[in-house]
């Protein structure tokens, strides 16, 4: 792979988390929760999503950043705010990449 | 209407201001704020609970260090109530030895205390082992075996020595225990500031014993709910406040109903200003209530049977909310700010929403224990059936199997065989509920927030009031079968058709 598309994947990929987060800044404005979404801001343990939420996000992150969570023995707490979604997403890539 | 809204909101302020003004420390504040919450609390519930409370929310507020300690004390104080004054079944075994209520506490305790040491250790043990091992990937299941296995080796309970008799009460307690040793689990080996023997306050809720306890969940996940500075923990201490208000509005309320439905030997534990002025109706719920016990349904009549279902679900309903309520405002006062239990479910859109709202923390234990591992693991396409086989193995065998674990005193008393057959009228429950909810579930998936937030107008409200109470209508006569080990499959199917005048 070189330089170039490395650097337009990475492009990619940026346009594609921030997609993410105005997906769940929507959603939680559907909620009566006003943006912008707080780095570290608890998203299901809070109540602030519910856990048909929570399906919806698992659904997106396996289609869309194509994340097999069946290797990480998932838990609802490990995307619970936006800093552990963020990872869990740019880890799988790096991992995929390699 | 704003100029209306706005002098409310201004209002508002201005009593918080005043408010704000006459106790400038923030501390003395909070301390007004959790004894006026706990003293709301006290109303239908346990006063001692609210006495221990008091202090202990004090303390932590002005000495934040001794935080865990107040909340551990509160938990020995709870533990020995809900012995005496709520958990009946149990609570027999304890008679059985020793008369006197001051010694049953302090068995109870004891016996509590035990029951949190071998989670504790075991999660300790459990720790040690690698992530990847097999062992530690499964060891909340394998504890549930081993629990099982020592109970098949014990003769029934009350035919064997009194130390095999200690043992099955030992492993009762730790089995209703286990959802929290779940959630203990699965915070091993993250960080978190809660270390060593601190995460003991995590083995056992600030309350009940009791799946809907939010606390519990281990020490890693709440933590991310728990205000630690003073502005942020008054505020979810105000919020605190207003659900031991609502809760003890619902105290009132469930208080007022039963004098109304009830006769006069059912209500005694009601205080007499609601009884004199909240005659019965005339129709006594009571005897409807006891229909398994019942031996000629045809005596009792349809219409008794439905007002018995309807009831039984309403009553139901508010001891949720009420308990529910308690325990998430008495987190809140300590700084932990946990979304409600029981929340608007008649608002609910479909069952699966309706199930949700109806008891929230019971339905999350389902979700992170029997859903999301199935969903995750197994990638079967379409996604709407990957859906429906993770939803019915949550709902379905997932309730199932919690509710067996936490009523194992039926196969103390009469052996694991009978106690599965009592628990027929359960397992088709727990069956149905399952369907109903693998259901309704992909619908929920297509209905978005908005729209379930939307006020409906003209045929669509009537839409919506006809579906709420179907949904209510269909669950209440579900819980015909909610009845774990008290009946037998035809006696509830009986009653079923009782209800359309079959008999």
């Amino acid at each position: 792979m070189d330089l170039k598309q490395s650097k337009q994947n990475s492009e990619a990929l940026l346009i594609e988390i921030a997609k993410l987060r105005a997906t769940i800044e929507n959603w939680l404005a559907e909620r009566g929760i006003a943006p912008p979404l707080q780095d570290g801001q608890s998203l299901f343990l809070s109540g602030a999503l519910d856990s048909v939420s929570a399906i919806k996000l698992v659904l997106i992150l396996e289609e869309e950043f194509d994340l097999s969570l069946e290797q990480v023995d998932f838990r609802i707490d490990q995307i619970d705010n936006w800093c552990l979604i963020e990872s869990l997403v740019r880890c799988s890539t790096i991992k995929t990449s390699l | 209407m704003f100029r209306a809204f706005y002098q409310t909101v201004s209002r508002k302020h201005s009593r918080r201001e005043l408010f704000n003004k006459t106790f400038p420390d923030a501390k003395m504040r909070m301390s007004i704020i959790s004894t006026v919450a706990l003293g709301l609390l006290a109303v239908g519930g346990p006063a001692t609970l609210a006495m221990a409370c008091i202090p202990a929310v004090i303390i932590s507020v002005f000495f934040p260090k001794l935080k865990i300690f107040a909340i551990i004390l509160v938990s020995i104080v709870w533990s020995s109530q809900a012995r005496v004054e709520h958990w009946e079944k149990i609570q027999l075994y304890f008679s059985d030895l020793i008369g006197s209520i001051y010694q049953q506490k302090l068995q109870s305790i004891a016996l509590f205390l035990a029951s949190v040491l071998i989670c504790f250790f075991y999660s300790k043990m459990i720790s040690r082992i690698q992530p990847s091992n097999f062992i530690r990937r499964h060891s909340f299941f394998l504890f549930v075996a081993a629990l099982y296995l020592l109970s098949f080796t014990l003769p029934h309970y009350g035919q064997g020595t009194q130390a095999q008799d200690t043992l099955w009460k030992i492993l009762l307690f730790t089995s209703i225990m286990s959802p929290f040793l779940y959630y203990e689990l699965q915070c091993l080996g993250r960080k978190s500031r809660y270390t060593g023997w601190q995460r003991l306050i995590f083995f056992h809720p600030l309350w009940s014993f009791n799946f809907i306890s939010p606390f519990g969940r281990g020490a890693t996940t709440i933590e991310q709910v728990e205000n630690v500075n003073i502005d942020g923990w008054e505020k979810t201490q105000l919020s605190g406040l207003r659900l031991s208000l609502w809760s003890t509005t619902l105290v009132l309320l469930y208080w007022i109903l039963r004098t109304m439905t009830h006769s006069t030997e059912e209500i005694q534990d009601i205080p007499e200003f609601i009884k004199s002025f909240f005659g019965p109706l005339g129709f006594d719920v009571s005897k409807v209530y006891t229909l398994l016990q019942s031996q000629n349904l045809r005596q009792v009549g349809s219409f008794e049977i439905w007002l018995s279902v309807v009831f039984h679900f309403l009553f139901r309903t508010l001891r949720l909310a009420i308990n529910g309520g308690k325990c998430v405002a008495l987190a809140r006062l300590f700084g932990f700010q946990l979304p409600r239990n029981t929340y608007r479910p008649f608002e609910s859109k479909t069952f699966a929403e309706f199930f949700g709202r109806y008891n929230f923390f019971f339905k999350e234990l389902l979700f992170a224990m029997f859903f999301f591992p199935v969903f995750t693991k197994f990638r079967i396409k379409p996604n709407r059936l990957r859906l429906f086989i993770a939803a019915f193995w949550a709902a379905g065998v997932g309730n199932f199997f919690l509710n067996f674990l936490y009523h194992y005193e039926a196969v103390a008393e009469k052996g694991l065989v009978e106690a599965l057959c009592l628990y027929s009228p359960y397992l088709l429950y727990c069956g149905v509920l399952g369907l109903a909810i693998a259901v309704s579930l992909d619908g929920s998936m297509s209905t978005s927030s908005s729209e379930t937030k939307r006020k409906f107008a003209g045929f669509e409200r009537l839409v919506a009031v006809v579906r709420v109470i179907l949904y209510s209508l269909f669950f209440a006569i579900l819980q015909i079968f909610d009845v774990p080990f008290s009946g037998s499959l035809s006696k509830n199917w009986s009653i079923l058709c009782g209800l359309f005048g079959i008999f």
